[in-house]
């Protein structure tokens, strides 16, 4: 319903927008169509070499013109259309939702799982195993090493010292340190430390001081890292994916997944009005579009985002089409770097599919920002009181979401703007 | 799943791994497919030299002759084939084009340059099928009348041997085309029946295709 909405971004025929989101992708599409059926239909080349002189060659050209827009202005009608199918809502791949639907859960599952495990690393870092305190018992450990005068060459090859080494490894390279792992690396590292000096003029025992300043800098990478992939995977399941990081038990449409990554992308922009307002987008997108409309440049980013949007899904279709109409007609009278030419255009639609996912992040987040921004502008040109605390703003648009999507008696005591 | 594989999937994403890997793999299969009908593969309409037939348009400036007629792929040009009277084609022999064979089909008015020509058809049969050459040097009146897609019956004297048999292309050994074979398309138990008949007393029979 939203992505339909949505739509009314669009914008005049003969503006930028439309010749960028409508216009090139149909000409691309159709150019590539009419190179193909050159190739391959004689009578097509005949006709094209027959038209000659300027008069002839002008008039073709308003006609082919003309119909370029009356097709880019269908296709700008059936944009959403398009959209929805790639969101798994009707089409193909609502078809074979359910293999999709289960991917997408077990994507959803997975960024949980691993929420998760890098938010136990982190609250254990931040109090059963402080950083600080690692590094203290590392000093201590090294004390008692020192003590003992001597540093065996070959200190690197036990067990326990591997484990540190990977640790270290690890932080050499930016990767992601499990508590545990970090634990069993500390452990070796102090065994290591008190069997073996590090105050002594050779190698290992250089090597050793090395490991030891190099560990307790990983000590500290761990703790950072593990914020930074905590807030990371929010991000990612709140930007990707309907409905909260934690588990809710309060009935909600919110709770279901599309079966497509675009499709609950698009659902996110729902969910985050519902979750956090109870601002219903289904219900009174069109009102605060209208309110977003007054800030000009706001607007017209949002309205690039939609156009860079729409170019992207157009693109993902066309080069789909395209593909699977020409690739069988390349196989039967073509050669074979034009029937590998012809197929690599299927990939390219995987490609802008994959753009457009990229595109669908940017637009729904200036969605959500215009939510943020213009709610209570959407609230005075209802002429209604604004409400003066979360808990009341949410009633307050639930309420109205009732009144307005479903017809629901609600009561409103209205504000009128004073004459000036 | 192993930590290497769950970092792969997590980058890459799944259902377009698979719709991917599967276009990938009808690519393979297609390109082995053509690798092994070789290159004497002739579906439809292969030009001989690259692309010829896909830039007629570029002969315009090059001396020619004008098809007279609509003409097909592997079409043995005649003397009524092109008009000879074309002031563009003055420095051209008539040689050069009669007895040739065409590797595009050409539209009436179309340029027609040596290009566009081969000494020798380039057929392939049709899955299920192979080629059969069948002389007729003692018809030679009926070779006139067949072209390429002509559909004819095969009979041994008043016997009907084969029936609606498609005509690949007609092959002659000299320009006056009266010692020529035509090359049809049969299937493996046309192929049987077509070879015991006594080419001496063979008859073809043009029929509506």
């Amino acid at each position: 319903m939203l992505s339909a909405l949505l739509s009314q971004i669009g914008t005049q025929l003969s503006s930028k927008r439309f010749l960028l989101g409508t216009v090139l992708p149909l000409f691309l599409f159709l150019f590539g169509n009419g190179w193909m059926v050159w190739l391959h239909y004689q009578p097509f080349r005949g006709w094209l070499t027959k038209i000659d002189g300027l008069k002839d060659g002008s008039i073709v050209a308003t006609v082919l013109l003309t119909l370029v827009f009356v097709l880019a202005y269908a296709l700008s009608s059936l944009s959403p259309t398009l959209l929805e199918c790639l969101e798994g809502k009707r089409g193909p791949f609502a078809w074979i939702r359910w293999p999709l639907y289960r991917w997408e859960q077990a994507k959803l599952q997975s960024i949980k799982r691993q929420y998760d495990e890098i938010a136990l690393t982190k609250v254990l870092l931040d109090t059963e195993s402080k950083p600080e305190t690692l590094v203290k018992a590392l000093k201590s450990a090294e004390a008692v090493g020192v003590a003992k005068n001597r540093t065996s060459p070959k200190w690197k090859n036990s067990e326990r010292a591997r484990h540190a080494l990977r640790i270290i490894k690890k932080y050499h390279y930016g990767r992601d340190i499990s508590y545990a792992e970090l634990k069993a690396g500390f452990t070796g590292l102090c065994r290591t430390l008190r069997k073996n000096s590090t105050a002594q003029n050779t190698k290992p025992s250089k090597a050793l001081k090395k490991a030891l300043e190099e560990f307790q800098k990983a000590i500290f990478f761990a703790r950072d890292y593990s914020q930074f992939r905590r807030v990371e995977l929010y991000n990612k399941r709140q930007f990707n994916y309907p409905g909260d990081m934690e588990e809710n038990n309060d009935a909600s449409p919110q709770n279901v997944l599309y079966p497509t990554a675009m499709g609950n992308i698009g659902s996110t922009m729902r969910s985050y009005s519902i979750t956090r307002y109870s601002l219903d987008l289904d219900v009174l997108w069109s009102r605060l579009q209208n309110c977003i409309q007054s800030d000009a440049a706001y607007f017209g980013v949002l309205q690039d985002a939609k156009v860079q949007l729409d170019f992207l899904v157009a693109l993902a279709w066309f080069w789909a089409i395209f593909a699977i109409l020409w690739t069988p007609v390349a196989y039967w009278q073509g050669s074979v770097p034009e029937f590998l030419a012809v197929g690599s255009t299927g990939f390219l639609s995987i490609v802008f599919y994959s753009l457009a996912c990229k595109a669908y992040l940017v637009f729904a987040d200036l969605v959500r920002g215009g939510v943020d921004l213009f709610r209570f502008k959407l609230a005075s040109s209802q002429h209604l009181a604004l409400p003066g605390s979360l808990e009341e703003e949410r009633l307050f648009w639930t309420r109205l979401g009732n009144l307005i999507g479903y017809s629901r008696n609600e009561s409103f005591s209205y504000k009128h703007p004073t004459a000036p | 799943m192993s930590s290497v594989g769950s970092k792969f999937v997590r980058a890459v994403s799944l259902p377009r791994l698979i719709i991917g890997t599967i276009w990938l793999l009808v690519l393979l299969a297609g390109v082995l497919e053509m690798r092994r009908e070789g290159p004497s593969t002739n579906k439809v309409m292969p030009p001989v030299k690259g692309d010829v037939c896909a830039s007629i348009s570029s002969f315009e400036s090059a001396p020619h002759y004008r098809a007279a007629r609509e003409i097909m792929v592997n079409h043995r040009l005649g003397d009524a084939d092109l008009d000879w009277d074309d002031s563009a084609g003055k420095s051209l022999h008539k040689a050069m084009f009669v007895g040739k064979y065409s590797s595009c089909a050409l539209h009436t008015g179309q340029p027609v340059v040596s290009d566009l020509l081969r000494e020798s058809p380039i057929v392939q049969a049709t899955a299920g099928h192979s080629t059969y050459l069948l002389p007729v040097t003692e018809l030679p009146q009926l070779t006139g009348d067949l072209d390429v897609g002509s559909v004819v019956d095969i009979f041994e004297g008043h016997i009907p041997v084969v029936r609606k048999i498609k005509v690949l292309a007609i092959q002659c050994s000299n320009l006056a085309a009266d010692s020529c074979s035509i090359i049809v398309e049969v299937t493996p138990s046309e192929e049987q029946l077509i070879s015991h008949v006594n080419l001496k007393i063979v008859s073809l029979v043009r029929v509506q295709p």
